[in-house]
């Protein structure tokens, strides 16, 4: 999934997306019980979801602006902030973050000067955390795309990130 | 019939009864927080739980029925520590500058603190602080006070239908706010104030034009005139702690002279103005066919609901001003051309039971003295605070008329205040209007009282006037949708209606006194039936001031003089963000 | 086995001496802080004192009352909380109180 949404966001433009969003409402014009299933749709389209794509949704469904709001910001799997090229999810399952997850975190946080959540300007890396990825035994784990990185120290963080372009 | 014990005593309750509710009935209050007689039961503030014997946890008395058997303790050493336990955590994450704070002596969190006798901090605070939304012409949000109970987003989605706030984020950062944090004046909001109505906190309230108002009696270059709705004197008398309903119509014009206004009117004066005006338009698009129903224009949250909401049903709805408005242009126009008082001098004030009179007073269009027709706006507990900060106590005030010309009032003005009032008005007026006989029978009963939306017939010479009444924006909804529909049909079977914008009419307006619910809002209804029948003329078109002023001024009603002054026009607005767009 | 047997889901979690009890904790608590949806207070206001606690206790910044305060939040949640989530650190704070109290008291200022 996460495949399919960057290869789109990286070869369109945002609003050459909006007739696909359009035809995705159509399906469930009126509907406010698709909400959520909507939403999931049009954040796999655009990679996050703008005010504009929220407005759209609303009025599409005939649910209110509040309401849309309301789920996106209740789940944690929306987001109104774009994802960069590279994502970044670092693991804080109980295992990695007794094996110091958190200062996994707090290197990467310091070296690109996002939070949690976040993307940088260029729009180069996003930073999320995710809880267990199956690799208690390699704790601390990070994920960079679909790159599984294990025991990860932050002296050697720098020099992994950088191969990101 | 069912059997269980609450606090050892026996109790007989039918199926389905909550925990709460039956203990009221054994004259056993549990202190409740979120909990509203008005409004579903959430069970968010945790603050009502009971001990039931034999479950392992505690009980929500005001979401749980009680059951056949059971045997409820609502005063245990475990339910009093926890309860108050419970309001501590809430407490620790609530600004506590209760000493400033708007609500402070009719904050339902103060109080119930004071009762459950709690008497330290335990908890730092673990949010940081918010900036407070002052985007609304009408309404303040301070996030800093609000304690999530959500009875705000229940009344603005459940009873008004509006959805202009809502619950966002989760967790610790969990806020009530509007789409986008983009505040109320950016979103739908159409400044009803019944979220400022229900907060028990003093998370939102008017915005305040008090100093403003004290200012302009300071000035001995303004001429200051003042109205008040119909509902204020039926409700202000709750602030001064007299009997609920109880009638203080002659106090408050004399209150409002002690406080120096130059001259105390009554928007009663122009509620009968406004039958004259908007029944005329009536009668006339009767007789012609044209444009019915006629839907009433009084109630300035309904307004911009329609606007919103409804923009297609926009050339229904009556062109007359409110009788706020109309007041503020003739105040600047005919009251100043008769006294020669120049009308830049003079500064407009009106006492509403409402907050959306606020936004409306403010409308660009309302402008057509020259001036901002209606300067400043006050609810019911702005005055409040005005006079007892000049410490005039209304229990002691002698009765006073108001002033002429713009103070005399008919029964049917007043009872413009209550659900169904301006229907009832409106017809007595234009029974004559129609037939230019009197109407016999003046009580019109089938427009009165709480059901949410009322219908009758009335016989008009002949004319069969289908008639309907709607308060409280979710049942105008319902028959928004059911007239919508039979006008797409071709035919609708209404020929009138009356929407106010909050359940119960202006008595139940958003700037009534703090701690109302829907019993108290009927109370004050009924006084101003009884005041509508004590008056010697209950007819607006008998009122001799009204004959008065068309006689000297206006011509008649609906003439070219009264399109200019007391008609408006309205507005087609985005359901994104309540903005004036584009047809 | 019937089609209605409901399993019971337990779990364990194995961990070597070095592990700290409050990190341990400290990890749990931010889980239940962010799996809380907000809507009941007990819960929302519950899991956010009990985090800034153990956030204190983790930086050796921690007051003696904080043991007691865990525990006494906690308890409240149990039994006040709408959902399992505010029900549930109860249990482990109660447990680490009993068993590694020592550990807890060496993050005391």
């Amino acid at each position: 999934m996460d495949g399919e949404h960057q290869c789109l966001c990286a070869q369109r433009s945002e609003e050459e997306l909006y007739p696909e969003l359009d035809k995705i409402i159509d399906e469930h014009r009126g509907k406010p019980e698709d909400l959520i299933m909507v939403l999931h749709k049009a954040q796999n389209l655009f990679g996050y979801l703008p005010r504009k794509v929220q407005e759209k949704v609303a009025l599409g469904l005939n649910v209110s602006l509040n309401e849309v709001y309301g789920v996106i910001t209740f789940y944690a799997f929306f987001t109104t902030v774009p994802k960069g090229r590279h994502s970044i999810r670092v693991c804080l399952g109980t295992a990695c973050y007794v094996r110091g997850g958190q200062g996994v975190i707090e290197k990467i946080k310091k070296d690109i000067g996002i939070k949690v959540g976040g993307t940088t300007e260029d729009r180069r890396y996003s930073l999320d955390v995710v809880r267990c990825i199956g690799a208690c035994g390699l704790a601390p784990a990070m994920l960079i795309n679909d790159d599984v990185y294990a025991r990860a120290k932050p002296a050697k963080l720098t020099e992994i990130l950088g191969k990101y372009e | 019939m069912e059997k269980a014990r609450i606090n050892n005593i026996e109790i007989e309750f039918d199926e389905g009864t909550t925990i709460l509710d039956a203990a009221k009935t054994l004259g056993i209050n549990i202190p409740t927080l979120c909990h509203h007689p008005d409004l579903i039961p959430t069970g968010a503030c945790g603050v009502c739980v009971v001990e039931v014997e034999g479950l392992p946890t505690l009980t929500r008395a005001c979401t749980t029925p009680l059951e056949n058997g059971w045997n409820v303790q609502t005063n245990s050493a475990r339910v009093r520590n926890t309860r108050k336990e419970v309001v501590e955590l809430i407490i620790s994450d609530h600004d506590m500058d209760c000493l400033t704070c708007i609500k402070n002596g009719k904050c339902e969190l103060q109080e119930l603190a004071a009762n459950l006798g709690i008497r330290e901090l335990k908890y730092p605070k673990f949010t940081d602080k918010k900036p407070i939304d002052t985007t609304s012409f009408a309404i303040v949000r301070d996030p800093n006070k609000c304690i999530l109970c959500g009875r705000c987003v229940q009344v603005c989605s459940e009873i008004q239908t509006v959805n202009a706030l809502t619950f966002a984020e989760r967790s610790s950062e969990t806020v009530i706010t509007t789409a986008s944090g983009a505040g109320m004046g950016n979103s739908p909001c159409v400044n009803c104030g019944q979220c400022t109505v229900y907060c028990p906190v003093g998370a939102l309230y008017e915005k305040s034009s008090v100093e403003e108002v004290w200012e302009a009696l300071n000035n001995p270059d303004k001429h200051v005139v003042v109205q008040e709705a119909p509902a204020i004197r039926a409700m202000l008398g709750e602030e001064f702690g007299m009997e609920l309903g109880t009638l203080v119509a002659g106090k408050m014009h004399a209150a409002l002279r002690r406080l120096n206004f130059d001259a105390v009117f009554d928007t009663n004066f122009t509620a009968d103005l406004t039958i004259l005006e908007e029944g005329t338009e009536v009668v006339g698009r009767i007789k012609a066919g044209k444009d019915l129903p006629v839907i009433t224009s009084c109630s300035p949250g309904w307004i911009k609901f329609m606007e919103t909401f409804y923009p297609h049903l926009r050339k229904h709805v009556s062109t007359a001003k409110s009788p706020q408005q109309m007041f503020g242009t003739l105040s600047k126009t005919y009251y100043a051309e008769q006294k020669g008082i120049a009308p830049e001098k003079i500064i407009s004030v009106s006492i509403m039971p409402c907050t959306a009179k606020k936004f409306e007073a403010l409308r660009d269009e309302m402008k057509d003295s020259g001036f901002q027709d209606v300067d400043f706006v006050l609810t019911t507990r702005e005055l409040a605070r005005m006079l007892k900060e000049a410490g005039i106590d209304l229990k002691t005030m002698p009765d006073e008329p108001a002033d002429d010309p713009l103070g005399e009032y008919s029964g049917a003005a007043t009872i413009f205040g209550a659900t169904g009032g301006v229907m009832e008005a409106a017809l007595r007026s234009a029974y004559f209007l129609v037939t230019g006989r009197e109407l016999e029978n003046l009580d019109i009963l089938p427009v009165r009282g709480l059901k949410g939306r009322k219908e009758a017939e009335v016989d008009v010479d002949g004319i069969k006037l289908k008639v309907a009444v709607a308060h409280g924006l979710g049942n105008a909804r319902k028959l928004m949708d059911k007239i919508s529909a039979q006008l797409a049909n071709g035919k609708c079977e209404y020929h009138f209606i009356e929407v106010m914008a909050c359940p119960g009419g202006c008595v139940g307006g958003g700037g009534q006194p703090w701690g109302s619910d829907m019993a108290m809002r009927a109370r004050r209804g009924q006084t101003l039936y009884q005041e509508d029948k004590s008056l010697p003329v209950r007819r607006s078109h008998g009122n001799p001031s009204i004959k008065a002023i068309y006689e000297k001024y206006l011509g008649q009603p609906n003439s070219e003089k009264s399109h200019h002054l007391l008609h408006t026009h309205y507005f087609k607005r985005s359901q994104i963000d309540g903005k004036v767009v584009e047809d | 086995m019937s089609k209605n047997t409901v399993f019971k889901k337990y779990s364990a979690l194995v961990m070597d001496e070095d592990a700290d009890v409050v990190d341990v904790l400290q990890n749990v608590l931010h889980y239940y802080n962010r799996e809380s949806c907000g809507h009941c207070a007990p819960c929302r206001v519950g899991t956010s004192l009990l985090v800034k606690i153990i956030d204190r206790l983790a930086s050796f910044e921690g007051e003696k009352d904080n043991l007691d305060q865990l525990l006494k939040i906690s308890k409240v949640m149990r039994d006040t909380s709408f959902c399992p989530v505010g029900q549930a650190p109860y249990s482990p704070i109660s447990s680490a109180l009993k068993n590694f109290q020592d550990q807890l008291l060496q993050h005391v200022k």
